[in-house]
Order: C-alpha cells, then structure tokens, then sequence
C-alpha cells in the first residue's frame, strides 16, 4: 500500500472511487424513529403562527406571563456556590453526600426511623429519569423474584420504555376512571389482589401524571394493606413533591406511610419540577433496606450499575439543590415558593372551571379542580384534542393532558372557550 | 420476613476510586496520590481553568439564563463546536452536512450512548454478538461499558508490548486482519489510556488501511484532545485522517479533562454518516436511547463549553489554559526520567518521556507498586499506571527515590 510522504494537506475522500466502503452506509437499515408524543408537541407549538396559541404540552412551570421561572432560592444558591470558588472534581458515583443526605430527609422525613438506623441508601441520579432507570437496572439484575412491572393506567410515557429497556416485563393496573374522570379505587384494589407476589408495582405518589387523580390517604391506607398482603415489592415515583398540594410534607405522606408500615420501598425522585432546575438533572434513587449491612451491600451493586452509564453524576443541579435543602434561609424561601407554584396552578384549574361554566358549559367539569399537580385529565377525546389544536392553536397531548403550568390568567379564558367549542 | 435483597453480593469497589480513598485515609505527610486521572497543579491542587471561572461568572450573571430542559440531543451549540473541535473548522464531512452529535454525560455517557446505538442497529438488528475490541491494556471501564450495553463478545487486542515498552505493532494488525468482519473497535484518538503510547501517523495509517479493507467499524475515544501534544489540531490527526479515508465512524468526547469540567459532565458524541439522510435516520433512534436513560443531558457544563468554544478571545485563552496544562505534564516527565537515570535506577527509562498524554505505564510489577503504596504511600495503580499530574517539583525527588529503592529491592 502506498503512503503519501510529505503531503501538506489530508486528501479528501472520493465516494466514487471503487471502494468497499463507497456504495452503503452501515446505516441504511436504521428507520427513522417516531417522534416523541410529548416533545413532538412543543415542535408543532413552535411552527404555529398564531398569536394567540398555547403549549399545555410538555410539563414544566411557567409563571402568570407565560414564561419560564428560576425561583430566588436557586439564584441565591448560585451566588452563595459561586462565591465559594470550588473545585471540579469528580463526585463519587453515587453522587454529593450533602445531597443524598438531605434528598432522602425531604422525602422520608428528618425523624425517619430509616435514616436513624442508616437502613437506607441514596445515591444522586440524572433527574427522574436517571433514577427510574438506575432503579429498572437494579431490580432487573437482583429481583430475581419477578420480571412484572405494573403501571397504573395510564402513566407517564416514558415509564414503559424504560423498564423495558432495563429487562423488565410490563403489566398494567386500573388506575382511571375515564367515565368519572376520577380515582377507580376498585379496579385499582381489584387488581391489585390479583398480582402474583413479588411483581413490582410501580405507585406515582403525588399529582400522578397525567391525570392529577390521587389516592385519597383513607384509599392510601388500603392500598397499603393490600400490597403487603400480596408481598409486592413498591416503587414510587415522586417527581412533584410540594406541587401538588402545596405542602412539602402532605405530598411525602404515601410514601412515608408505607415506610411505616414496613414496605421497603424503592424510590425516586425528581427535583426538576419542585426546585425549576429542570436542565441541570437533579434527583435520587432510595433503596430502604433491612438493615445498614444490605444498605452497604446494595449501595456497592448501584456502584456497578451506574460506573459503566456516566461513571459519576453533573454537579451544578445537585449542589444548587444541596443549598437549598441544607440552608435555613433558603429553605424556607423554597417552601413558600414552591408552595406559590403550586397555588397559582390551583388558581387556574378554579379559572378554567368557572370560566367554563360562564361559557354556558353543561358538562361535569368537577374534575378540573379535583385532579391535582401540574396535569389535568380534560376528558377530551382524540378528535376533540385535534380541533382545539387546529382551530384554536392550544397544543396538548392526543390523551387529553394538558399542563396546567401553561395556563395564565390572561389566556385562561381563551382556552375555556376553545374547550367549550369542541365539547358543546 | 426473608428480605428481597437478601442475597445481594457485595461488589468489589471501582479500583480506580479506592486507590483515591485509601490516598486520603493515609496519615503519612509524604503521601503521593498518583491514581485517578485528574490534572493537579504545581502546588498539588485541582485547577480550575481561569477562562472556565470566567465564564462561570458570566453565566451567573446573566438573568435572562434560565434551567429549562435542554433538547434531547443537548444544547446545538454545544454539539456542533464540540465536533468541530474533533474534525477541525473547515471539515469537509462537517460541510457536507454528514456530522452529528449527541451531548452525553462525559466521555463515559457517549459510549454509553454510542455502544447502545450499535447493539441496536449496528450489523444487524439487535445484534449483541458482533466483537467487539478494547486494546490490551485499556480504561477498565471500556469492557463495563460494552457489557452492559449488551453485547456479548468483548475482545482484547494487542496493543501494548511490556517487553519493548511500547506498541505491539504487528499484534495490533494482526488482530485487525484476524478479526470478523464487522467487529468494533475501540480506538483511544490519541494519549492512550493507560500506557500513553500512541501509534505514529504512519503506523494509524497502516491500521486505517486494515479497518477499512476488513469494514470494521471505528469507535473513537477521545478523552484527552489538547493534553498528548497541547495541540488541539495534532491530537486529533488520527481521528481526521480516518474521516479522510471514508470511514462513518463514532468519536467520544470527553471534555472532562482538558476544560477540567470533571464533575460536570460534559461529553459529546460524535457520528460521522455517508450522507445526511443516513444522519439523520441515526439521530432520530440515539433520541429513543437518551430518553429512556437520562431524558435529556445537563445545561450548566455544555453552556459553559459552547459560550468558550464560541467566542474567539474566550476560545484562545482556552486553548493557552490546555497548553499550560500539557506543558506541566511534559516538565514532570522530562524530570522524572532525569532523576531515574540519575540515580542509574535498574532499567531504561525512556518510555517516560515517550508516552503521551496523563499517564504513564511504568513497567513495575505488582509486587514493587504495592511496596509503593505500603511502604511510601505513594499511590498507584496496579498496572503500575501513574498519573504524571501528580507529580509536582515538591515531590518528584520522593518519587523518583522511591521508585528507585521498590525496583532494586522488590521482585
């Protein structure tokens, strides 16, 4: 083979030479994906010329103009981080001490019995996301029990490729009550008493998205009894503690009460939404355990999992939220605006529902202010969603989600007229 | 009640880190910590690029930032500099429309991504028994990266010669010519990690020439661009000669390193397609596999290396900050083979100087690394890797004698 010497620049390929590699691609077999259900959404949004138009899509905080909201404790956060002038070492794989210790408080309690006896073990994860993940990896490779997975009906999109991918196997519960636009507490228990013992049952904790229906704590209570009856192994999901009703420690209650009531729990949280840090990947994934020796022992195994996906996980979110959590000012600071988001969002479901009744609406549209967290569950079919989209430019998901967040009072009124257009 | 845990094994900790954690546990003043892979100043302390703290302050101070979701794929400005640094300005296969990326969690999380996208779609669908290649020796995550995406088959091939110190050129294309068509191969873009011996660009030519006549895919790592030389552009000859050459190819990057952003996690997968359909067919399904591993990557890092990246006077002093860094590294290991020549410790010494990059793989065996460590405290890996930027003038005299006295003394 000749090699050029001396060449002063690299030669640039000719695809039509005779080559082996100049006829196809390795890629030629690789179909295009399907858009994404929620993120398609804020595409379409963003094609739309209409002044008017609205995104109740994809589900992030937007203040009363419609705009995105960094909260005061997060600034202050970021000035009091930066005047630190810290380094940027790597973390340890299991992430910021300073933020599991107080991620696993926020969530469990400060007087948790489960954090006095170390029985818990908390690692820092890529948001909700990361730690479902990291959680569907671990249950995959040590559940050997079971590979059953029950979603509530319906749940997050994204919680059904994720435990698939992880290995698992993907059954369903009733959830919804589409005719009551409310909480089937039958067909959940029913179903429930029929899982095989073991299975997973995955619960979303508060303001379950998308519908914004939650257990009631008397419902709650059931549920938990029945669960242990049926030995299944409980996942929650709790990504908008203190969006849904405000209160930081009301919207931990299932989950502390199933710790209570001696459910080792595996658990995930999110701060994306409760502190806006939505792009920095904030959250944690809590395994409680036996005792403090299964907790070392299940904390080295997340290690493993984890070293070969990101070795070790960003810093900025984790430390920010750290701040938060571990400083007096800032956290109450946090409290009251957290506990602000969540009220504006009452707010506007009250709006859309009066303004719905001034509309001259006949239907029920109770459900509006019962469901509860950043979704609501319109109850709107497929081809009404469609024409709130194409007449009205107000941009959802097919389900009938839309985000509360992106409701204002300066287009509540518009959205309830559109909606009454298409329901009347 | 029997718990479900009850049969987990504890697992052996990542060697890499506990070398680290036994450095910090050691009361001994002396101690040296020459393990993980992290620049260290003179002084023996994490540098913070001075252009990264200021461009930290102009990010702090801007109100109109926000922490909103990054898309999918991450910030478009971050992916398209960062390519643009791998393949050069002026990169036909840039101009031609045919370059991707996707913003990942480090260097690590773009193989991740990388190797997740092949097991899917690569040789086959679903293909998990197409070899794959990690140099012998490589980063020991390399192998837990390709595993855990699933594919079955993970493969050595011949890289380093212990006894000449230095490439095993002929093993190299040996296994290259003997491996099944289509296997992957992981190729460290240069300052291989941990050896810090890279093949010259004759000798990349020759591999290039095999790869391309036995269609084995190119996966680049690239974890170290500007720290071999201090050159940005000569680091990254091998990975634009290959493009030059027609491959479609994979480069992870990692900027952990050389924008000393550790912790913040700031890589980018770079694809190099045919044409754009083919890119953008790619692009469509590396979404599918960040959605259901992360969602989308974190903001604060990837904003921090595009506004550098993007501005010319921010861009510049960037690359001054890269060359003061490889600069260190190169005092150290020109020091350092000085002394052990010096005090005519057994052996050559050579090599020191010849490697490139952060690391070093010194040829002592295991016995006289653990004489390092228990008798001196100074801490390395068990390959006898170390990390030249743990070397400072302070400490180089205690080094080089302690390396002297574990060579003549230990077996």
């Amino acid at each position: 083979v000749k090699f050029l010497k001396n060449r002063r620049s690299l030669p640039v390929y000719d695809w039509n030479a005779s080559s082996p590699l100049c006829c196809s691609s390795w890629w030629a077999g690789v179909q295009m994906g399907p858009p994404d259900p929620i993120l398609g959404v804020t595409e379409a949004f963003k094609r739309d010329t209409n002044p008017k138009k609205m995104n109740l899509g994809v589900g992030a905080y937007r203040d009363d103009q419609g705009k995105p909201f960094v909260l005061d404790c997060v600034r202050k956060a970021e000035a009091l981080i930066s005047s630190k002038q810290l380094d940027k070492e790597y973390l340890a794989i299991g992430g910021l001490g300073d933020f599991t210790k107080s991620c696993a408080q926020l969530a469990l309690g400060a007087d948790s019995e489960v954090l006095k006896s170390g029985r818990n073990i908390t690692v820092q994860t890529i948001s909700g996301t990361g730690s479902l993940r990291i959680g569907a990896n671990f249950l995959s490779r040590f559940h050997s029990a079971s590979r059953d997975v029950y979603l509530p009906t319906p749940s997050w999109g994204n919680h059904t490729p994720i435990f698939r991918d992880a290995g698992m196997q993907l059954k369903a519960y009733r959830y919804y009550d589409p005719s009551t636009c409310g909480f089937d507490f039958k067909g959940t228990l029913d179903d429930i008493s029929k899982m095989p013992e073991r299975s997973v049952i995955l619960l979303h904790a508060c303001a379950h998205n998308p519908t914004g229906v939650d257990p009631k704590p008397e419902q709650w209570k059931e549920i938990a009894d029945l669960v242990k009856k049926r030995d299944l192994l409980v996942f929650f999901d709790m990504a908008y503690q203190g969006f849904a009703s405000g209160d930081i420690d009301r919207d931990a209650w299932a989950v502390r009460h199933f710790i209570e009531q001696g459910h080792n729990i595996v658990l995930s949280q999110s701060f994306a939404k409760n502190m806006g840090l939505y792009g920095e990947r904030v959250g944690g994934l809590t395994l409680v355990c036996k005792d403090a020796e299964e907790a070392k022992r299940v904390e080295s195994q997340l290690k493993i999992l984890i070293r070969p996906i990101y070795s070790n996980p960003p810093m900025n979110g984790a430390r920010i939220a750290a701040t938060i959590l571990n400083t007096t000012e800032l956290y109450n600071i946090w409290l009251e605006e957290v506990h602000c988001m969540a009220n504006r969002i009452i707010k506007m479901r009250e709006q859309l529902a009066a303004n719905l009744k001034s509309e001259g609406s006949t239907h029920n549209w109770e459900h509006v202010t019962d469901q509860i967290g950043m979704f609501c569950f319109t109850g709107l079919k497929p081809d009404q969603v469609e024409r709130l989209t194409k007449e009205f430019s107000v941009y959802m998901t097919k389900d009938g989600r839309i985000s509360m967040a992106g409701v204002t009072s300066g287009n509540v009124g518009y959205l309830a007229h559109g909606i009454h257009a298409v329901t009347k | 009640i029997m718990s479900l845990f009850g049969e987990v094994p504890q697992a052996t900790p990542v060697a890499v880190f506990k070398v680290t954690n036994d450095f910090k546990e050691d009361p001994n003043p002396k101690k040296v910590n020459l393990g993980v892979g992290a620049y260290r100043t003179d002084e023996g302390q994490p540098w913070v690029l001075p252009v990264v703290k200021k461009v930290e302050k102009i990010i702090v101070a801007d109100d109109s930032l926000n922490h909103e979701y990054l898309p999918i794929l991450g910030l478009p400005e971050f992916r398209s500099s960062a390519s643009k640094i791998a393949l050069g300005e002026d990169s036909p296969a840039i101009q031609e429309n045919r370059v991707g990326a996707v913003q990942c969690l480090g260097g690590t999380g773009a193989l991740k991504i990388g190797a997740e996208f092949l097991r899917r779609w690569y040789n086959g669908n679903n293909n998990t028994r197409t070899p794959v290649y990690v140099s012998a020796p490589t980063w020991e995550n390399h192998n837990a990266v390709f595993v855990n995406a699933g594919f079955e088959d993970v493969r050595p091939y011949k890289y380093w010669d212990a006894e000449k110190r230095g490439l095993d050129l002929s093993g190299f294309l040996g296994d290259l010519e003997s491996a099944p068509k289509h296997s992957i191969f992981v190729l460290h873009a240069c300052a291989h990690n941990p050896t810090g011996t890279d093949p010259t660009h004759v000798e990349w030519m020759q591999v290039a020439e095999v790869m391309k006549r036995r269609k084995l895919f190119v996966f680049f790592d690239s974890a170290y661009q500007g720290f071999a030389s201090g050159c940005l552009d000569k680091d990254a000859w091998a990975v634009r000669y290959f493009i030059t050459q027609g491959f479609e190819m994979f480069c992870a990057q990692s900027f952990s390193k050389n924008f000393g952003l550790y912790n913040e996690r700031v890589g980018n997968l770079t694809i190099v397609a045919r044409d754009p359909d083919n890119l953008k067919r790619v692009l469509s399904q590396m979404e599918k596999i960040v959605r259901v591993t992360w969602s989308n990557p974190p903001s604060q890092g990837a904003r921090l290396v595009a506004v550098t990246l993007n501005n010319p006077e921010l861009f510049s002093e960037w690359k001054d900050n890269v060359k003061t860094m490889a600069d260190r590294v190169l005092s150290m290991r020109a020091s350092l083979r000085a002394k052990l020549e010096a005090l005519e410790t057994p052996g050559t010494w050579d090599h020191i100087t010849q490697q490139i990059g952060m690391f070093s793989f010194t040829g002592l065996n295991p016995n006289q690394v653990e004489y390092l460590i228990k008798e001196k405290s100074i801490y390395l890996m068990a390959s006898g890797r170390i990390n030249m930027c743990g070397l400072t003038t302070k400490n180089i005299d205690y080094v080089a004698e302690s390396i002297h006295e574990s060579v003549v003394n230990v077996q």
